[in-house]
């Protein structure tokens, strides 16, 4: 099914306007102002940024779940409504704890209402296997530790089938083994389905491994401090982290974060 | 959020309440003076007031004592039935659970004695102590016991299972000491959540326990007012029961606030 | 838990009607006014006709006030708890009517309705009604965002958000505000049936005590008791078995 579909559609930014206002005080938040960022189709995009930046805004803003201030978003080839797949950080409050594995896998498919329930169960099933969790699909998610829970949204969002993936510093909130795990995994299986994905983390590790490019924020209001293709492509994180082009461009990237923007 | 914005919109809260009950207060009005509905069964709000007003100095019955004496009876019945059984709650649920094994039964006891009403047993209280304060005190000196002493019991609990008891014992702190310290410290969250509820039951109880074998109180007044045909005055008594329903509440919130300020975090 | 304390009610139950003995048995208390266990229960098999019609008449009319209450908090509660523009409206007025102890109101439904049912009615659904929509607005606002916003990425429009997310996150909060307007709900049907004064097991307790017949009186609070825990206990165990992920602790 997934040779037969569309290339996955590029990204543009333009303009892009967010602010929040404080209900009573004339304060106005400004998470980004006039902000132009473009992503190619079949990217795999690490968003990095401080915390608090407005990384994760952009994923939204993206993903329609927060209205745009000013600018807009479009999609190339337009289409009224993209699908798009979104992984949280917060994985036990992002499953529905009455489901099954087997269950919340399906959900996004459920939501959509256009698979047939036996269509639900064979892609939840091929995408269990994927994500290595098979044997758990009757387990709770309360039954799971944190890796596996994520590993669950993860499948979940695999199984809708997205046009777009975003994904929302989806490791931050697990233990460092786990996190090289799953970012490992992750490469490989994002690396044989050819979608656009957008990954936002503030470990610049995990950017600069996981991403095709690297785009660096600064903090609030948003700007880009730089945006860069990724410096060889070895595949295993430990060769990956010891080659002098990863440590040159991590010092970049450090250097760039701590400083900020030049009109600070 | 800053302070100012927190203060603005408590005030256009405080508003739109006032807007919605003026106008809810307003059609009460409109419809009872039009005679929309049967304006003695539902006076309007103006005939409740001054009506209500009359009854603290001229109340149409012979016993002579206004509405503010038996206000003041009901609020001392309360508060005493409240603070008793909170005090009670508190040490009893200290001790039980304190010393490990009748506790486990003491609590099962109270879980079991908690839904069944203690008000049921007014009849017989009346019998022994008779129709005066005391058995609307011990009435609700008991329900308040009961919500406090549960709570405590679980704010105990919790208090074991932390580090704070041992690390009394290893400062060289005696039983008594760890216990003043650390394991009540601990349970005060609990115990106060446990007392508001009471101060909730009370109210309830404070009224119930009027309506039943009573002579005096507001509940008492309630009942009379509507024996003797005086819906105003009924109505005027069952909203000052509300008034006084959220003084206590506001109250007891400030008292809360007081103990648990060393605990918010 | 261990095994022996599976049933702590039974234990409770054991301790309570221990001490009821020996307390009776031992004369510390005048038998007159409580008489021991055994009197009870042949005083109830007694009147077992009367008994049991006030405990169904009350039982019933308890039960339609607590549905009314329960739905209409349902309705009014996911309304407040779910749009800010009604909870900021509503709530006010809400919190000062709630002030209001359905007991307080019992007369005064007593005045407008005459009627004996439709007054416990009223008043256990003013009661539960107010006590419920607290727990249901909480239930709302406890909906993990996260999992609201994964439904909406998933294209989920306000409707299906209610039915795949809303209300099988709301289940548990339900039985568990159902669980607790229980006491509520016979506190006031009692009360109710004291004041009306003519039928009920409220009634038939004030009506046992003056005619000195305390040992039917006992068997009314008894049986009341009974229904009381069982019902308590029933709804958490089922509460238990159908939502074992939720905690009670999670409403606060």
């Amino acid at each position: 099914m997934t040779d037969e579909r569309l290339a996955s559609p590029a990204i543009h930014l333009t303009g892009v306007t967010k602010t929040y206002d404080r209900r009573g005080d004339d304060e106005v938040l400004t998470i980004m102002e006039g902000l132009d960022l473009s992503f190619h189709s079949g990217e795999l995009v690490t968003i990095v940024g401080p915390s608090g930046c407005g990384k994760s805004t952009i994923l939204k803003l993206i993903g329609g779940l927060v209205p745009l201030s000013g600018g807009s978003i479009s999609f190339e080839p337009s289409s009224p409504n993209p699908r798009i797949g979104f992984v949280f950080q917060d994985y036990a409050n992002a499953l529905a704890p009455w489901k099954t594995v087997q269950r919340n896998v399906e959900f996004g498919l459920e939501i959509e209402g256009v698979a047939s329930k036996s269509e639900r169960a064979d892609a939840a099933a091929r995408y269990i296997e994927m994500v290595g969790l098979n044997g758990f699909e009757d387990a709770y998610p309360r039954e799971l530790s944190g890796g596996m829970q994520q590993r669950v949204q993860l499948a979940r969002v695999l199984a809708y089938e997205p046009d777009v993936l975003l994904m929302d510093e989806p490791f931050g909130s697990l233990d460092a083994q786990t996190r090289r795990d799953l970012q490992q995994e992750l490469r490989k299986i994002l690396d044989s389905l050819h979608r656009t994905v957008l990954f936002v983390t503030h470990d610049i590790e995990e950017s600069l491994y996981l991403g095709d490019r690297t785009v660096v924020l600064s903090h609030r209001p948003a700007r880009i401090l730089a945006d860069f293709e990724r410096s060889d492509q070895t595949s295993i994180f430990e060769d990956f982290v010891s080659s002098d082009s990863f440590r040159k461009r991590f010092h970049e990237v450090w250097d760039l974060l701590r400083s900020g923007p030049d009109d600070a | 959020m800053s302070g100012q914005d927190k203060l603005g919109s408590a005030w256009i809260r405080g508003l739109k309440t006032i807007l919605v009950l003026s106008v809810i207060f307003s059609l009460w009005e409109f419809v009872s003076r039009a005679e929309m509905v049967n304006p003695f069964l539902f006076p309007p709000p103006t005939q409740v007031f001054t009506d209500t007003l009359t009854a603290f100095t001229n109340p149409p019955y012979r016993s002579g004592e206004g509405l503010l004496f038996q206000i003041g009876k009901s609020v001392y019945r309360s508060i005493t039935g409240w603070t008793i059984g909170v005090i009670a709650g508190v040490l009893f649920g200290i001790v039980a659970e304190w010393w490990n094994k009748p506790g486990s039964v003491a609590i099962s006891v109270l879980e079991f004695l908690r839904p069944i009403p203690v008000i049921l047993f007014l009849p017989v209280l009346v019998l022994i102590v008779g129709i005066g304060d005391l058995s609307r005190i011990i009435v609700i000196a008991w329900a308040s016991f009961i919500f406090v002493s549960i709570n405590t019991i679980f704010g105990v609990r919790t208090a074991k299972q932390s580090l704070l008891p041992d690390v009394v014992r290893s400062f060289g702190g005696s039983e008594t000491l760890v216990l003043r310290q650390a394991v009540f410290g601990l349970a005060v969250p609990q115990i106060v959540a446990g007392a508001r509820q009471a101060v909730g039951i009370a109210l309830v109880l404070m009224v119930a326990s009027e309506l039943i074998l009573s002579t005096d109180g507001i509940g008492w007044f309630i009942l009379f007012m509507r024996r003797s045909l005086f819906p105003a005055q009924m109505y005027g008594a069952i909203l000052i029961v509300g008034i006084l329903g959220l003084i206590f509440g506001a109250l007891f919130q400030r008292l809360e606030k007081r103990i648990l300020r060393p605990y918010i975090r | 838990m261990n095994g022996a304390f599976r049933f702590p009610g039974l234990i409770a139950v054991a301790v309570i009607l221990t001490t009821w003995v020996a307390a009776t048995g031992s004369g510390f208390v005048n038998a007159k006014f409580i008489p021991p266990p055994n009197e009870v229960l042949r005083a109830g098999l007694d009147d077992w006709a009367n008994l049991s019609s006030a405990t169904i008449q009350s039982m019933g009319t308890a039960l339609v006030g607590y549905g009314i209450g329960f739905v209409a908090a349902i309705v009014i509660g996911m309304a407040v708890g779910r749009y800010v523009a009604v909870d900021s409206w509503a709530s006010g007025p809400l919190d000062f009517f709630r002030a209001i102890p359905a007991v307080a109101l019992v007369p005064m439904a007593l005045l407008i309705f005459g009627n004996s049912f439709i007054v416990g009615v009223f008043s256990v659904a003013w009661g539960c009604f107010f006590l419920a929509v607290v727990n249901v607005v909480s239930g709302v606002k406890h909906i993990p965002e996260t999992l609201q916003d994964a439904a909406r990425s998933f294209g989920a429009g306000e409707v299906k958000l209610l039915r795949k997310v809303g209300i099988p996150s709301l289940l548990p909060f339900f039985l568990s505000s159902l669980r607790q307007n229980v006491s509520v709900a016979l506190i006031i049907i009692v009360i109710a049936d004291m004041v009306i004064g003519l039928s009920g097991l409220g009634f038939y307790i004030l009506r046992t005590q003056s005619n000195a017949l305390f040992g039917r009186m006992y068997a009314a609070i008894t049986i009341i008791a009974i229904i009381g825990y069982a019902v308590f206990q029933l709804l958490e165990w089922s509460q238990r078995r159908l939502f074992p992920w939720w905690s009670d602790s999670v409403a606060s």
